[in-house]
């Protein structure tokens, strides 16, 4: 063949024979005429054989039908077969079946045509495997939202009888859900994540993640979308489950700091209890001694611990009753602000400083106001007293309000007496009070340890004797008590 | 010489009522309202037993018991704890041990709860100084 020759001169044997793909000529008996040299290298000599032994291994269909009705109808058919190579491996091919006709117009012969299609076919195996076993929902939609393709899990999850739909298969619903991801993918061809809850086959709730993306564009418009979603229901639950355990936990603190209430309130009847005894005593003893002053020592004793036992009473009473906090948004720095001008009078009377360190940049948050207040004029009491307690010249306490990594913070130091080791020990979890007797009841630190728990926060301190004490408040944002709708209308 | 008695509480009825109950029953007694008193009335009057209030301002019950029970000069003056606080606090074993490292500290000589069972407080006091205890 020269290079110069046009093609249609070319002999068409010769083409024949060097395509570089499998082509058989088959008589209307089925048998192979001819073959080319790919044919003859792939599949070896069939000339003269019936080719519906070559052909028995086809995937669809019987190939003498589709044979026939080439023959019949003059049509040309495509099929797709499974078939052995000379060296008896199976190979996929692809198959071309063209009439041949001759100047009659008539059929005496069919041209196949065999493309090896066995690394697609290998590709696509893998990737339906993978399509099927990645660990998440997989869903192609075309642009009415019909689930044209759908993996494994999400046939087993979601499919339902009768279901065609997106929106009918995640969620039993009959229209586009709110919020689809889906939606805006088509709308603007781009990715789109978003949280959904959908049902189950079998009713249950699950919480998927889904994110959506255009799967094939045609011209400009997106034509199928591809979902992926992640079954979140075990993260949605375990975030469910810490919820619970931390409200647990507060309530397990809130019974804890009463039941050490209640054994607190028993040291303080205890200690009571004796002086009473001790009054009644005294009495007796000044009356059979004709001693006069006893007598009214004793009777003091008495008028003393009768009134401690209101005190007492009436402290606990309001601590057992307040446990319910009221709740309302309010500025942090304000109730700091107000327990300082509260206290400046008293502290300068005592010769101490009281100095206040408030951010003004504070947020509100939902807080019992009164609460936080009696809080903090607790802490700044005590401060004083311990100042009072103490010998040193300069007194000072600083009340500081501050907000870091979204906890509110309140502290109160100051340079009083300190404590030492069975003071601090002892500090929460008991009536208890270093105070000269009428002058506490050992409840206050009690009571506002209590509405710090009830706000989600915690109380510590840190102390050294005869150096000073600070104690600070953490109230973290997110542990905060939600506002009632009641308390939220009145608002309004 | 009847046997002398250091009360240390911060509570002036609690002193009252030991005082007039230990006098009563022919004891004298020395008192002082807090531990940094009460140390130097220790080594001031030397008495024969020191009755100590655990909860106190300024030093503790058992800060001052420690510090009682470390000086060669006071150690072998007896010394008892008087506390409000329940049985599972008392400062016994374990849960003394708890308070006070050191075991070269001897647990005090007894614990009494307040209010204190006068017929077992007089009944100790009796055992510890028998000849000298006349009846009122």
């Amino acid at each position: 063949m020269k290079k110069d020759r046009p093609v249609a001169q070319w002999p068409r044997k010769s083409m024949f024979k060097q395509i570089p793909l499998s082509i058989a000529v088959i008589d209307r008996s089925f048998r192979i005429v001819e073959v080319n040299r790919r044919f003859e290298k792939e599949f070896g000599n069939w000339r003269g054989e019936n080719c519906l032994r070559l052909h028995k291994r086809r995937i669809n269909g019987g190939f003498r039908a589709l044979a026939s009705k080439t023959f019949k109808d003059g049509r040309t058919r495509v099929s797709q077969e499974e078939r052995q190579d000379a060296q008896g491996e199976a190979h996929h091919y692809m198959v071309y079946l063209s009439p041949f006709k001759d100047e009659k117009g008539e059929i005496p012969y069919l041209v196949e045509l065999s493309i090896d299609i066995t690394d697609r076919v290998n590709l696509e195996k893998e990737y339906r495997l993978l399509f099927d076993h990645v660990p998440c929902f997989v869903s192609v939609l075309d642009d009415s939202f019909r689930v044209v393709e759908a993996n494994e899990l999400f046939r087993k999850t979601f499919s339902r009888e009768g279901a065609q739909y997106c929106y009918e298969m995640y969620k039993g619903r009959d229209t586009v859900c709110p919020k689809c991801p889906a939606v805006r993918v088509f709308k603007t061809k781009k990715t789109c994540t978003s949280l959904q809850v959908g049902l189950d086959k079998e009713g249950n709730k699950t919480h998927y993640m889904v994110t959506a993306s255009p799967f094939r564009i045609q011209g400009d418009r997106v034509d199928r979308v591809i979902e992926m979603a992640h079954n979140v229901s075990d993260i949605m639950r375990l975030q469910e489950q810490i919820k619970r355990i931390e409200q647990e936990k507060l309530d397990a603190e809130r019974f804890a700091a009463v039941g050490q209430t209640v054994a607190g309130l028993a040291h303080g009847i205890k200690n009571i209890l004796m002086g009473l005894e001790g009054g009644i005593y005294v009495v007796n003893s000044g009356l059979s001694r004709g001693d006069m002053e006893l007598m009214a020592n004793g009777w003091n004793m008495l008028q003393t611990n009768i009134k401690k036992t209101s005190t007492v009473v009436k402290e606990y009473l309001q601590f057992a009753r307040g446990a319910e906090i009221k709740v309302d948004l309010a500025n942090p720095a304000h109730i700091a602000a107000e327990v300082t001008d509260l206290y400046r009078d008293a502290a300068q009377r005592s010769g101490i400083e009281l100095v206040s360190q408030i951010k003004d940049n504070l947020r509100e948050a939902p807080l019992d106001h009164e609460g936080i207040h009696s809080c903090l004029a607790n802490l700044v009491s005590n401060a004083i007293d311990a100042c009072n307690m103490s010998d040193k010249k300069s007194k000072k306490i600083t009340l500081s309000c501050l907000e870091r990594n979204g906890t509110i913070v309140y502290e109160v130091k100051d340079n009083g007496t300190g404590m030492d080791y069975e003071v601090k020990k002892k500090l929460f979890t008991n009536f208890f009070t270093t105070k000269a007797s009428g002058q506490g009841t050992g409840l206050g630190l009690l009571v506002t340890r209590r509405i710090i728990h009830e706000h989600g926060g915690k109380i510590g301190f840190e102390s050294a004797y005869g150096k000073g004490s600070l104690f600070r408040i953490e109230l973290p944002r997110k542990r905060l008590p939600k506002i009632k709708k009641e308390a939220l209308q009145e608002a309004q | 010489m009847p046997p002398k008695i250091l009360i240390i509480d911060d509570e002036p009825e609690i002193v009252m009522y030991l005082k007039t109950l230990l006098e009563d029953h022919g004891y004298l007694t020395v008192s002082a309202p807090d531990g940094v008193q009460g140390l130097r009335l220790i080594k001031q009057e030397k008495p024969d037993l020191v009755c100590i209030d655990v909860m106190m301002p300024r030093k503790t019950g058992i800060a001052l018991y420690q510090e009682i029970k470390t000086d060669p000069q006071l150690r072998d003056i007896p010394a008892i704890l008087i506390s409000a606080y329940e049985s599972a606090y008392t400062f016994k074993g374990k849960a003394f041990r708890r308070l006070v490292q050191d075991k070269s500290i001897p647990e005090p000589l007894r614990y009494f709860e307040k209010p204190i069972d006068v017929q077992a407080f007089l009944g100790f006091m009796d055992e510890l100084f028998p000849r000298k205890t006349p009846e009122p």
